[in-house]
């Protein structure tokens, strides 16, 4: 195609080719460093470099990336462990008292506000990394205790905490491993200051 | 070779391809944000702990405008009227370039607040957004361009193709990357493909009681077989689509006489039917499905909305 007139879609070619150069280099699939530590060298040192070259070359956009929440590294479901968690959630009426179970995922006797727990921008909070907890799981435990005890004003503290599960083999479903970890409690003085 | 380059860049095309774009990517997220509202997460989700989940606004370097007006509930709640606002500014078409300009930085502000609810799909959408503030996707199917119609002015048939190639490279770019991402044995041939049954027997994901995908294990493992060669497979599209009618040798021609384009179409909508069906996703496969309309030109749409109308126009008569 010929490009006549004015010296514009020369500029936007420039100002596109710029775009994409950026996209790629954020885009490049560098490993973390759990992936490091099992694989060794010389993985680990050519990784360190690709991130050093990473950010220097990122650094001039990092502002505008970082205001506007843009990144070109995709990860859908990229582990897809067999070590997972399930959430629970629990109150009690007064102190020494003893645990109720109001909520767990894909547990239809205990569904306490399920469509809200559930909903995504609410399970993003509470659904764990392979690395562990979200950074907002404590924010999550006050929110879900406030909710609990404003529709229960019988409770006087909630307890969330994850239950480790197996992810049994061939489409089997999971089970429990016994193990619960990250266990925190709210009281309804702390949530309703 | 420059010269191309810049040719490339410099098409134009008809207007009816990135309209509908505009229109699906502003639904979406209109969607999505009214979810939140019916179900009473408005401002919760983003406002500061111990009343919500915006835990990042309380720390020492809280987004612009919580740092300029505070981090409190009324700040999400404007910040949330602006993304709501702007977002039907942007499906209806009117005043477009700012519109998408403060859904972009409105909902990046409330990504900052509560980053652990943010996920792919709303960073896909606010690029998406982004692109569609540079172009004229308010050409077409938009109140502006039926006022500047009604003030008499000619019907705009030709836009930049730029913005529609930019988001194709785009898509296209997430599937590869989400697949050369995946570090799980699962995904691949040495994990026996067991990524997908492992995904739908996870409690927090799973639509249906985990463990229905027993009686099923080997289509799993054949669907996510078929969602890696879709995603690896992907920049293939780039070179079909810019090929769709002519062009591009005998090989080009080959995969037009075997409809590859639409074969590796009709793999992803499967793939994100799919999902839609089995997981609890929120809008994943429909922000994803929103942007496939950058796969079809404005010929294409056109003669979908032509049938479309035959067929309501036959129903109509009967």
């Amino acid at each position: 195609m010929k490009v006549t007139g004015t010296g514009w879609p020369r500029v936007r070619a420039g100002l596109i080719t710029l775009v994409l150069a950026v996209g790629f280099v954020a885009g490049w699939p560098l490993m973390s460093d759990a992936a490091l530590t099992r694989l060794g060298e010389p993985w680990t040192t050519a990784t360190h470099v690709l991130r050093d070259v990473q950010a220097v070359l990122l650094a001039p956009f990092r502002p505008i990336l970082s205001t506007l929440v843009i990144s070109e590294r995709w990860s859908l479901f990229s582990g897809a462990s067999t070590e997972r968690s399930r959430l629970r959630l629990e109150a009690r009426a007064e102190r020494g008292g003893r645990w109720v179970v109001l909520y767990r995922p894909h547990d239809p006797e205990h569904d306490e506000s399920a469509r809200v727990f559930e909903y995504r921008r609410v399970r993003g909070a509470w659904n764990p990394r392979r690395s562990g907890p979200q950074p907002g799981y404590e924010a999550f435990v006050a929110f879900a205790a406030r909710r609990i005890m404003l529709d229960h004003p019988e409770f006087s503290a909630v307890r969330a905490s994850l239950e480790e599960i197996a992810i049994l083999p061939e489409g089997r479903g999971f089970r429990g491993t016994g193990r619960v970890s990250h266990m925190v409690v709210r009281t309804r003085d702390e949530v309703f200051p | 070779m420059i010269e191309r380059w810049v040719g490339f860049w410099d098409r134009r095309e008809g207007p009816e391809s990135l309209a509908l774009t505009r229109m699906l990517v502003a639904l979406v997220i209109l969607i999505d944000l009214g979810s939140g509202l019916v179900l009473g997460l408005v401002p919760e989700l983003w406002a500061p702990p111990p009343f919500g989940l915006g835990h990042v606004g309380l720390s020492e370097s809280p987004p612009l405008f919580s740092a300029l007006f505070g981090v409190s509930s009324g700040t999400v709640l404007v910040l949330y009227g602006v993304s709501v606002a702007s977002a039907a500014l942007l499906f209806a078409g009117v005043a477009l370039r700012p519109a998408a300009l403060l859904l972009a930085i409105a909902s990046a502000e409330l990504a900052r607040l509560a980053p652990d609810g943010e996920r792919a799909v709303d960073v896909l959408l606010r690029i998406a957004v982004l692109v569609l503030a540079c172009s004229r996707a308010d050409a077409c199917f938009s109140v502006a361009s039926w006022i500047a119609v009604r003030r008499g002015r000619p019907r705009v048939l030709e836009i930049p193709a730029w913005p529609r190639q930019l988001l194709l490279i785009q898509l296209v770019w997430v599937y590869f990357s989400a697949a050369h991402n995946r570090s799980g044995e699962a995904w691949w041939p040495a994990g026996e493909f067991a990524a997908l049954s492992q995904v739908l027997s996870d409690p927090h994901y799973a639509r249906f009681t985990p463990g229905w995908t027993a009686a099923v294990y080997p289509l799993t493992q054949v669907a996510t077989a078929l969602t890696m060669t879709f995603e690896l497979g992907a920049p293939l599209l780039i070179p079909l689509t810019l090929f769709a009618r002519a062009g591009g040798g005998r090989v080009f021609e080959l995969a037009r006489r075997f409809h590859l384009r639409f074969a590796i179409i009709i793999l992803g909508v499967c793939l994100h039917l799919g999902i839609l069906v089995t997981l609890r996703l929120g809008i994943f496969s429909l922000g994803m499905l929103a942007l496939f309309t950058v796969l079809f030109d404005s010929n294409e749409v056109r003669r979908v909305l032509a049938l479309a109308r035959g067929v309501a126009a036959r129903g109509a008569v009967q």
